[in-house]
């Protein structure tokens, strides 16, 4: 079985976010930057799944800047046999031609599997999965979170909604989202991160998958128009005491002010 | 001219969804600036009227009716295929749908078959100058982005749940019924054979109050606590990600970054410090209460009422007061 991840660089969720002076992007100076976390589930999910199949491999892929060559670093050392990186064309981040250009070197590869994270903490649009499906001509599920090969090529998956689950029935080659909770992903160990540091990592150009500069700017189908921090709340009201007078106080504030019950 | 705008209805537990009916307040909204027809498509199988009844309560134009076996449950490959094939036909300039599970999926793959651009998960949604506009939660909700769809043809978005109120229902019924033939799908795509509803209480992202508790639970029995009073508020019971970690609740009551996104009236923060993944999923609440024992925890700095204490002994008070509240004591 040939299975791809699909992942991305992107800012450690604990981290201070803040806005340029152009309004336009974050300040990514100085931000740690980590694998997407959704991207780590895919990642354990395409190992796990690789090691119960004798004969399969695993690759993992990344449109990025050059920095972004630790995430394939850190998922090499997790297990994934190898790693392309393609170089990030710049303009506009989006979905679209994302996905497209991911497509076009998935196209070239036999794959019966590619994994996603359920979405990422940058953008969090949740689509390049969806897109980069469609663009293969391959079905879909996302928010995966138990996942099983039932045949030679299908599968038997459940797919997390707002009320429950759907148990999924698909078959292969198909594109998957994963949730939390599909897996706990490994942390790579030391001495496979210094081995996998050695590894040659092959770039992919825009210009090698054969796109013109043209055909990338018809791609970009939405314009970011500015960022902004979302309001701050009004500063609120610190109750300290004995419980009993504490809780009275609480009670007559949310009856009478809040009005809320 | 006026501009056709397709809306996409979901079901849930055979009932239209409620994100459903607030996509097409998001319509209406829109249809304020411009010329808009505004329908709704409605699929799924044995339809009788009574399914979409309230659909023919919106004060909207038209509703799509189409009526096969692959819309029994939610199939992403007939549903696009649908919606593509009736896009050939009546050239609409907009889509919208919720960006529930069903909508993340269906909208990215119809604009990739559309080869058309998305505006995804949006809060807010608005056309300016022959322009489609959002704006959007980005950094897990810590940063709003404001995009424009720079692209021809069908433009689509889907639009968060519980952003949009539900519209008013009118009672005079001027929307029109078509029905649409589908020939069903003969694709390769993910087909649903079960379906689970294995949430025990209410979902937390539709409920109006929800008191949620944090590692300060200490257990998943002391949950109880928290269940008591959600019960006597007609509330839900949320979780942060350490209690979900701990076995104490399900994922699918965890609020923030990886778990849910929820906008109650109130919410009761008990023993959750407020870590920022935490407060991203609930800090749109109306009304913050947060009781923890260290003032200086984060969601203490955001909440609206900041109860210092021991949740073990404030709790069964504030519960006791509504009870008494209830009883009429
Ligand atoms: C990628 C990523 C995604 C994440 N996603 C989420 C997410 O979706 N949701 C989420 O919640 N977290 C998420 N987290 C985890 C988050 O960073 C915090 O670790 C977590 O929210 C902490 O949970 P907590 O507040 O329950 O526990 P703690 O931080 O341990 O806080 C417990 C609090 O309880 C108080 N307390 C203890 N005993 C009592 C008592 N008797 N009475 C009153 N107060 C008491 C303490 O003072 C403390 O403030 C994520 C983290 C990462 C890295």
């Amino acid at each position: 079985m040939n299975i791809c991840v699909l992942t991305k660089q992107v800012p450690d969720t604990d981290s201070s976010i803040r806005i340029n002076d152009l309004s336009d992007d974050i300040v990514l100076d100085g931000l740690k930057m980590i694998m997407n976390p959704y991207d780590e589930y895919a990642v354990e999910e395409a190992v796990k799944t690789c090691q119960s199949i004798p004969g399969s491999k695993s690759t993992v892929m990344t449109l990025g800047e050059g920095s972004s060559k630790s995430i394939l670093i850190t998922s090499l050392a997790m297990g994934m046999d190898e790693a392309v990186r393609i170089e990030d064309p710049g303009g506009e981040e989006d979905c679209y031609k994302t996905a497209i250009i991911l497509s076009r070197v998935l196209g070239e590869m036999d794959f019966d599997l590619i994994f996603v994270g359920k979405s990422a903490f940058d953008d969090n649009a949740s689509s390049v999965g969806a897109l980069v499906a469609e663009f293969l001509g391959v079905p879909y599920v996302s928010n995966v979170v138990k996942f099983e090969i039932t045949g030679d090529d299908s599968l038997k998956i459940h797919r997390e909604k707002e009320s429950g689950a759907d148990v999924v029935c698909v078959s292969l080659p198909c594109v998957i989202s994963c949730e939390k909770g599909l897996n706990r992903p490994r942390y790579p160990k030391l001495m496979k991160l210094m081995k996998a540091n050695k590894k040659n990592i092959p770039v992919r150009s825009i210009d090698s998958l054969g796109f013109t500069d043209v055909e990338i700017n018809g791609f970009e189908k939405t314009k970011t128009l500015g960022l902004i921090t979302p309001p701050c709340r009004p500063p609120g009201k610190m109750l300290e005491g004995e419980p009993e007078e504490v809780i009275s106080e609480l009670f007559r504030e949310l009856r009478e002010v809040v009005k809320v019950v | 001219m006026s501009q056709r705008l397709w809306t996409i209805v979901f079901t849930k537990d055979d009932k239209i969804s409620r994100e459903s009916l607030e996509v097409i307040s998001a319509a209406k909204q829109m249809g304020k600036d411009i010329d808009l027809t505004i329908e709704a498509i409605f699929a799924g199988h044995k339809i009788s009227v009574e399914d979409y009844r309230e659909l023919l309560h919106q004060g909207i134009d038209r509703v799509y009716i189409i009526d096969h076996k692959d819309f029994r449950d939610f199939n992403l490959g007939a549903m696009k295929e649908l919606i593509s094939e009736m896009a050939e036909k009546y050239s609409p300039s907009i889509i919208l749908m919720p960006a529930n599970v069903y909508g993340k999926e269906l909208a990215p793959s119809l604009s990739g078959m559309l080869k058309t651009g998305l505006l995804a998960d949006c809060i807010e949604i608005r056309h300016r100058d022959g322009f489609l506009e959002c704006t959007r939660p980005i950094y897990a909700g810590r940063i709003l982005s404001k995009v424009k769809l720079d692209c021809d043809g069908v433009k689509i978005a889907s639009i968060r749940p519980h952003v949009y109120p539900v519209p008013e229902t009118v009672d005079e019924v001027t929307t029109e019924v078509e029905i649409v033939q589908y020939n069903g799908f003969s694709g390769a795509g993910a087909v649903i054979r079960e379906i689970q509803e294995t949430l025990g209480g209410m979902d937390i992202s539709e409920a109006n109050i929800i008191v949620s508790g944090g590692k300060g639970m200490k257990s998943a029995e002391n949950f109880a606590l928290l269940e008591d009073l959600a019960r006597l508020l007609g509330g839900a019971v949320g979780a942060s990600r350490s209690a979900v970690d701990e076995g104490w609740r399900p994922h699918h009551d965890q609020v923030g970054q990886t778990g849910k996104v929820v906008m109650p009236d109130l919410y009761i923060a008990c023993g959750i410090s407020g870590a920022v993944q935490h407060l991203v999923g609930m800090n749109r609440s109306k009304c913050i209460v947060a009781i923890n024992k260290d003032p200086d925890a984060p969601i203490m700095k955001i909440a609206d009422y900041a109860i210092v204490g021991d949740l073990f002994e404030m709790i069964p008070i504030l519960t006791e007061k509504f009870r008494k509240c209830r009883t009429g004591g």
